[in-house]
């Protein structure tokens, strides 16, 4: 077996993972903080609307997605007028998706995070002299740490294991959408065993210590606080 | 200088609509009930109430002025602001609270880093994380991390309320030390009247959204003796000045208006001039001078009025060398000593009193 039949799923499948989480902290965390906040017309409605990948099951996301991303679709086409790239059956389509796939896991811990921080500690931070801005990388960043590593953490965790949608719009592309999801389900599929078992060690040993180093940075911080 | 507001806040049925004018080089006590907007008038001052409208100044500088459309916000305003319950930072040590402040400060005659720790006294305080501090602790550091912002007035919202009662007595003659240092005036919050009698130099009385007296301490206290505000019942203020420290018998010896009178050391501040709130239920009348009794203060005075306070007993106002004070005696007492207005009497404190006033 050649060795970068395992290392590119693999690697892909970390690229598109750790591309989709930065993306979704940088849009979720200015509007995770906003929602928690703010009380606004709409807000149960939008609300709903994020959540909706949670109880949606990824074949139903995956053909709407697949639908829009469609070149004559509505995101297709708007992506061909301002010269992006095909959105099927490509990486970008597939970290498209996983932002949209993975969103309620990023924005509910931010925005539960956030809103455990009193608003009188705000009011003590800017009697204190310190301004909105000031006050959000001082204050709310620091003490919404466990929140946003919890986020960032499942965001990366749901991306990885992400199955239905990228077969949907994704294909098996090597290099460009064969993620170690869709590897393994293709090698089951041929009946090589030998592979799928490898690969599906692979995800398990990986994420095993992805979670053990999380929860001992976290149960290191709490004893820190106590 | 002098600080000057008219403001109004509607919120749900409560409506807060009042103005007041007080002298800013002082310690001002805001007295009041529960519910009668005195924590969110100081919010107002602070700039941490947004849809308050009218106008703030301090001096020449405009904080608010809606008719105009200025509303500064609070991080402009440099107000030094003490919430109930501390408000530190959790993700910070003591001492990085501290240089939180500092580090937005103006820097224009700021107390030094050095002297805010002396004042406050939290020198042992600075390595700890503030999860581990009590709650008097957290206050003291909640203080001093107002002062260190430099602020150009000082608010403070019942600093002691959150406190135990042991813990309200140690920082009680300690939050005076501190008010008397504070370069800055200050607006001091309490629903207390001892409190604030003791504190402040100017008060404001507030009821249902509205200032309805400002006066120097003395005169808005002539008023309200009476009123029952403090569950210890009538008390009078007494200016004293430290005049000798027994360090033996752990006794301080002040000169007062009433006369010489003994108190324990812990319960004066370390400041020379301080005021003892005198409760009139622990002012006993004797006819004869009191000779080789514990009670060490014995004061001649003479009565000047008698009024009634509950069904079994009165409350006698006496003359006592240049000051006031105030006794509760039953009724019984008062006609078994035939006091009546000018009779000579000797008035007697205990000293321990003094520890357990005026916070109770």
């Amino acid at each position: 077996m050649n060795v970068s039949e395992i290392w590119i799923p693999l690697y892909l499948t970390a690229k598109l993972a750790f591309v989709s989480t930065v993306i979704l902290l940088l849009v979720c965390i200015p509007v995770a903080w906003l929602f928690a906040r703010k009380n606004f017309l709409g807000k149960p409605l939008l609300e709903s609307i994020i959540a909706l990948p949670i109880v949606l099951p990824p074949s139903v996301l995956g053909f709407y997605l697949l639908v829009c991303f469609a070149p004559d679709g509505p995101l297709g086409r708007l992506s061909e007028a301002m010269g992006g790239p095909s959105l099927v059956f490509s990486f970008s389509g597939l970290v498209l998706g996983s932002v949209v796939y993975s969103l309620p896991f990023v924005f509910q811990p931010l925005q539960n995070a956030f809103a455990e921080i009193r608003q009188e500690q705000l009011d003590a931070a800017a009697t204190l002299g310190a301004g909105p801005f000031d006050r959000f990388f001082t204050l709310v960043l620091p003490n919404a740490r466990p929140g946003l590593l919890t986020a960032a953490v499942l965001g990366f965790a749901h991306t990885v294991g992400e199955f239905g949608v990228v077969l949907m719009i994704g294909g098996s592309i090597p290099g460009e959408t064969r993620t170690m999801s869709i590897a393994i389900y293709e090698n089951v599929e041929a009946l090589d065993y030998e592979q799928a078992h490898l690969f599906a060690g692979i995800m398990l040993v990986s994420s095993l210590c992805l979670l053990s180093v999380v929860y001992a940075y976290g149960r290191a911080n709490s004893l820190f606080k106590r | 200088m002098s600080l000057r507001f008219s403001v109004k806040l509607r919120r749900g049925e409560f409506l807060l609509e009042t103005e007041a004018e007080i002298p800013s080089e002082k310690v001002t006590g805001l007295i009041g009930p529960s519910g009668s907007g005195k924590t969110t008038l100081l919010r107002i001052l602070a700039g941490l109430e947004p849809e308050a409208s009218g106008r703030i100044s301090l001096g020449k500088s405009v904080w608010l002025d809606s008719a105009k459309g200025i509303h500064l916000p609070a991080h402009l305003r440099r107000i030094g602001y003490v919430f109930q319950h501390a408000e530190l930072f959790p993700h910070l040590d003591v001492s990085q609270n501290i240089e939180y402040a500092r580090k937005r400060a103006n820097p224009a005659d700021a107390l030094s880093r050095a002297e805010i720790i002396e004042t406050t006294g939290i020198d042992t305080l600075l390595d700890r994380h503030v999860a581990t501090l009590s709650g008097g602790e957290r206050q003291r550091v909640a203080i001093a991390r107002a002062l260190a912002a430099n602020p150009v007035l000082l608010l403070l919202d019942e600093p002691l309320s959150a406190l135990d009662d042991v813990a309200r007595q140690a920082m009680a003659s300690q939050l005076e030390s501190i008010l008397r240092a504070a370069p800055m005036p200050v607006i001091h919050v309490t629903h207390n009247l001892a409190e604030a009698a003791k504190l402040s130099d100017h008060l404001l009385r507030m009821r249902h959204g509205v200032i309805e007296q400002s006066a120097p301490t003395r005169d808005a206290l002539v008023e309200a003796s009476l009123e029952d505000e403090t569950k210890a019942g009538p008390f009078a203020l007494v200016y004293a000045r430290v005049s000798h420290r027994d360090e033996n018998y752990q006794l301080a010896h002040l000169d007062t208006e009433i006369g010489p009178i003994v108190a324990p050391l812990g319960a004066v501040p370390s400041s020379a001039e301080s005021r003892l709130c005198i409760y009139a239920r622990d002012v006993a009348l004797s006819r004869v001078e009191p000779e080789q009794a514990s009670i060490l203060n014995v004061l001649p005075a003479r009565v000047i009025q008698k009024k009634p306070h509950d069904p079994s007993s009165i409350l006698v106002e006496l003359a006592c060398s240049k000051g006031v004070l105030q006794a509760i005696v039953t009724r019984r007492s008062a006609d078994q000593l035939q006091l009546e207005p000018n009779s000579s009497i000797f008035a007697l404190i205990k000293t321990v009193t003094f520890a357990k006033t005026p916070f109770t």
